[in-house]
């Protein structure tokens, strides 16, 4: 595809890979749905100013409620703190780019394109039920319009955007950092952003697993969520089990983030920065037992909720060891009251409020009474806001000198700061004082006596919003105008204040080198310590060269926008049939967006597959371990929670079912027996293939792939003759009720994945025609392999659990 | 190890004629057990992880871990509901 259609200036930013023009890009657009968000917000905040209102129906009040939520919380938080990730991780760890430039410019436009179509979803009816989308109002019976339909393919999007994100910064963090770069001695921010990695990679894969299971439920007239048979608390659990995670995963880049900020400005190092790193670990594994305490009201039973209450108030105490680390860091220091140290302070202030407030819902009892109410709204926002929001801006300010190379007006900023404060306060404190309002309602009446409160809170809306203003004009302006910075106008110790400000093309001239106490020296000749008292003297380098990396490929986009297609496609289909629900698909889009996927899919394939792996770096743990197979080990992770959770709504479901089908009735066991067979068979031939290519024989690497194709083909026949026979029968068709649900739409995406396999194996076949991977670089068949045998491994389950019991 | 998976597989296929005969939690409890056997075969010597680095198969062990808290917690809750 010849690039040069473009001007050069439009080519470099939609084609760049470059890490920090990916940050930018992030930055850029995460901010433009943070407009967009607070128009919303506050559209809804002039409608509950007053009783009575009615600038905004009941319908609409209910779509901008929803869409608020989903675009701060997927649009806006996680991707501007990713935004500073891309830009400024690479050259704190001392790394020249991420492990997979393409993957990352391909997680951008996934991110932009699936913005697009949360917003397009408003043109359909957009998605009306709150962020949490809760069962069973988002059946077709509750909510025919084809919005959520959209909405759930953005979803969707943006989970495939993060989980590519999620493996490349892993890889990267492990395995890429400059020598003497050891974890230990890595700042608090890459600590922080791995721990949201960590936490992203096994939560967001629940949340695929459920959003699929809502679209094929809408699409297919599945019964997973709206049985009577607990779909809804079936969604609730895959959901919180998500969703709590979720609200570390979009605090915990800003708490990093505060945690270089502080130290800067308090000309001192962090206070006890490993209990920090190592409380955040500890919040991490313990967000993942907490859920259920967002269900205290479904009747889950006394042991559960005992159980959630502990971990719940546990979950708070490694928040206390951080906040009580940052105090002590400032406390009879000097600190320098710029924006960002104003900003950061300000955010954990705020945080302390909303933390504080959210051990009170930890206690059942209160829970009862709080839950629903604006009570809850108050206490999330000042973490979500307050917490997150005002430390993403601290970093604004703090790293625009480094990416623009101008200062920005300190004292707009400083106005920005005090305006946002006051305003923040004033909006969100009366919400703890309106603990009897329901959360989500489009009006009140004025005997309710919650008007001025409610007025109150409109004000500092506006208060509140109207400051960003300052923020955008600020930043705007002094990116042409403001002075120059220089490279370290905080005179800061991390390495990316070692670097010109803007960073060069190549990050570093040569990668640094950290001496064994963690020092390296820079800039004015000052030694200052990683964290820790300083001793002796370190240089920055030590002349070893790399080249500077390839940075322009066009299938990023390409083939984000192919799925963009494809899935626009699937989801702005008009209802065939009202009973049993099913949409019919917009063919046109859908072919569009497949032929462009294939087209896009060939073009990536064509090209380099990741960055040159360095081989004087930091990577234990994995220091044996290669970029490339890491990445894939990481990404069978996640789908080992995807698929988990797919067995687990089918464990789910059956359990709470007072009938199923008996052994053998419906299933042939011959048939699964078959299959399991002939899948084990295919397992046998990718080894024999990975053997061949080994040994360099060329003919054994061609029968062997070929073998695994077509016992993948025979899998697949076997499985569309069961499915045939079981649907032409007419009592056993995808929405028939729960065993012909659970068992169509599990089998049917491990059967996705085996098609994906196969066109992996045709991929290895063309290659291995040309005389590729029998002269030593057979990695390629090794990392199918892999992803084969993972398939393998889920039908070994598959098959026990829907033929067998 | 193919012929362990595949014999794994018949035991799992003949245990399905006789289960009127087995107890069915004790049938679930070994059919499970067998399938589990089989992954972790699969995955230690057909996935070489019996050969790579302690580290890789720990990352491996931790998605479990999770994947099994969901399902225990989950199901804690359906007993309890």
């Amino acid at each position: 595809m010849s690039q040069d259609i473009f001007p050069p200036r439009v080519r470099r930013w939609l084609f760049t890979t470059n890490h920090k023009e990916v940050g930018i890009l992030y930055l850029v657009t995460a901010l433009f749905f943070f407009i967009a968000a607070g128009l919303l917000a506050l559209t809804v905040r002039t409608q509950l100013s007053v009783p009575d209102n009615n600038v905004l129906n009941a319908d609409l009040y209910n779509q901008f409620v929803t869409v608020h939520g989903l675009l701060m919380i997927f649009w806006v938080l996680s991707p501007f703190a990713f935004g500073f990730a891309n830009y400024i991780i690479p050259l704190q760890i001392g790394a020249r780019d991420l492990a997979f430039p393409r993957l990352n410019a391909m997680s951008y436009w996934f991110y932009l394109f699936s913005g697009v179509a949360i917003i397009m979803s408003f043109i359909f009816g957009a998605p009306d039920l709150g962020w949490t989308l809760y069962s069973p109002q988002t059946s077709f019976q509750f909510t025919p319009a084809i919005g959520l339909n959209v909405g759930a393919a953005a979803l969707i999007l943006i989970t495939v955007s993060i989980t590519m994100s999620s493996v490349n910064f892993l890889v990267t963090v492990f395995k890429m950092r400059a020598p003497g770069m050891k974890l230990r001695n890595m700042p608090v921010f890459p600590w922080a952003i791995l721990v949201t990695i960590f936490m992203m990679l096994y939560a967001f894969p629940s949340f695929l697993a459920a959003v699929l299971l809502l679209y094929v439920d809408r699409a297919f007239g599945t019964f997973y969520f709206s049985s009577i048979q607990g779909g809804a608390l079936l969604w609730d659990n895959v959901f919180w089990f998500f969703g709590h995670p979720e609200v570390y995963i979009v605090l915990f880049p800003a708490i990093g983030l505060i945690a270089d900020v502080i130290p800067t400005f308090a000309r001192r190092p962090l206070y006890g920065s490993k209990y920090i790193i190592g409380s955040m670990i500890a919040a991490a594994i313990i967000s993942f037992i907490v859920w259920g305490h967002h269900m205290f009201v479904t009747g889950i039973g006394l042991t559960s909720t005992k159980l959630y209450t502990v971990t719940t108030i546990a979950v708070s105490l490694p928040f206390d060891v951080m906040v009580i680390a940052m105090i002590e860091t400032l406390i009879k220091a000097r600190v320098k009251l710029k924006a960002a140290a104003l900003f950061a302070l300000g955010a954990i202030a705020l945080f302390v409020i909303g933390g504080i407030t959210g051990v009170y819902l930890a206690s059942v009892a209160l829970d009862h009474a709080l839950r629903g109410t604006y009570f809850v709204v108050a206490h999330f926002h000042y973490i979500m806001v307050g917490g997150s929001i005002m430390g993403l801006i601290a970093g604004l300010y703090y790293w625009f000198p480094k990416f623009t190379g101008r200062m920005y007006n300190e004292t707009v900023a400083k106005i920005h700061f005090g305006v946002s404060f006051i305003g923040f306060n004033i909006l969100y404190f009366p919400m703890f004082l309106l603990l009897d309002m329901p959360r989500r309602i489009q009006t009140y009446t004025a005997d309710t006596g919650w008007g001025p409160l409610n007025s109150l809170a409109t004000l500092g809306g506006f208060i509140f919003g109207g400051a960003q203003v300052l923020l955008f004009l600020n930043l705007v302006v002094s990116q042409r105008r403001g002075p120059p910075s220089g490279p370290n106008p905080w005179d800061a110790w991390t390495l990316e204040w070692s670097l010109p400000s803007p960073v060069p093309a190549h990050d570093f001239d040569t990668i640094p080198t950290i001496a064994e106490d963690g020092t390296y020296r820079f800039g004015n000749g000052s030694s200052y310590p990683n964290g820790s008292a300083h001793s002796g003297d370190s240089k920055v380098g030590n002349g070893l060269a790399y080249s500077h990396l390839e940075g322009m490929s066009p299938w990023p986009i390409v083939m984000a926008f192919a799925a963009f297609l494809f899935f626009l496609g699937l989801s702005i289909g008009q209802p065939s049939s009202p009973t049993p629900v099913s949409y019919k698909p917009f063919w046109p889009l859908i072919a569009d967006g497949a032929i462009l996927g294939v087209i896009s899919l060939y073009g990536y394939s064509r090209e380099r597959f990741s960055g040159h792996e360095e081989s004087h770096v930091e990577s234990w743990p994995f220091r044996e371990v290669p970029n490339v197979k890491l990445g894939i080990w990481t990404f069978l992770g996640a789908e080992v929670i995807f698929f988990g959770v797919l067995i687990g709504a089918y464990f789910f479901v059956r359990t709470n079912s007072a009938t199923w089908p008996a052994v053998g009735e419906l299933f042939s066991i011959r048939n699964g027996f078959a299959m399991t067979l002939v899948l084990l068979t295919s397992s046998l031939t990718a080894i024999m293939a990975l053997a061949s290519a080994k040994i360099g024989s060329r003919n054994g690497l061609i029968a062997g792939l070929l073998a695994t194709f077509g016992l993948g083909a025979s899998f697949l026949y076997i499985k569309a003759t069961e499915w045939i026979e079981l649907g032409t029968h007419g009592v056993f068709s995808v929405a028939s009720g729960l065993p012909a649900t659970s068992y169509f739409i599990t089998t049917g995406t491990h059967g996705v994945h085996v098609v994906a396999g196969m066109c992996m194996t045709v991929y290895l076949l063309a290659n291995t025609v040309r005389g590729r991977y029998i002269k030593g670089d057979y990695h390629a068949i090794e990392h199918f392999g892999l992803y084969w045998h993972f398939v393998d491994i889920v039908w070994v389950f598959l098959f026990p659990l829907f033929y067998l019991i | 190890m193919f012929a362990i998976l595949v014999g794994g597989t018949d035991i799992e296929f003949n245990l399905a004629t006789l289960q009127a005969t087995i107890p069915y939690n004790y049938y679930v409890s070994i059919l499970l057990g067998l399938a589990g056997m089989k992954a972790i075969l699969i995955a230690m010597f057909y996935q070489h992880l019996k050969y790579e680095p302690r580290s890789l198969s720990s990352w491996v062990i931790i998605g479990l871990v999770i994947a099994s808290l969901l399902m225990s917690l989950s199901f804690l809750q359906l007993h309890g509901h």
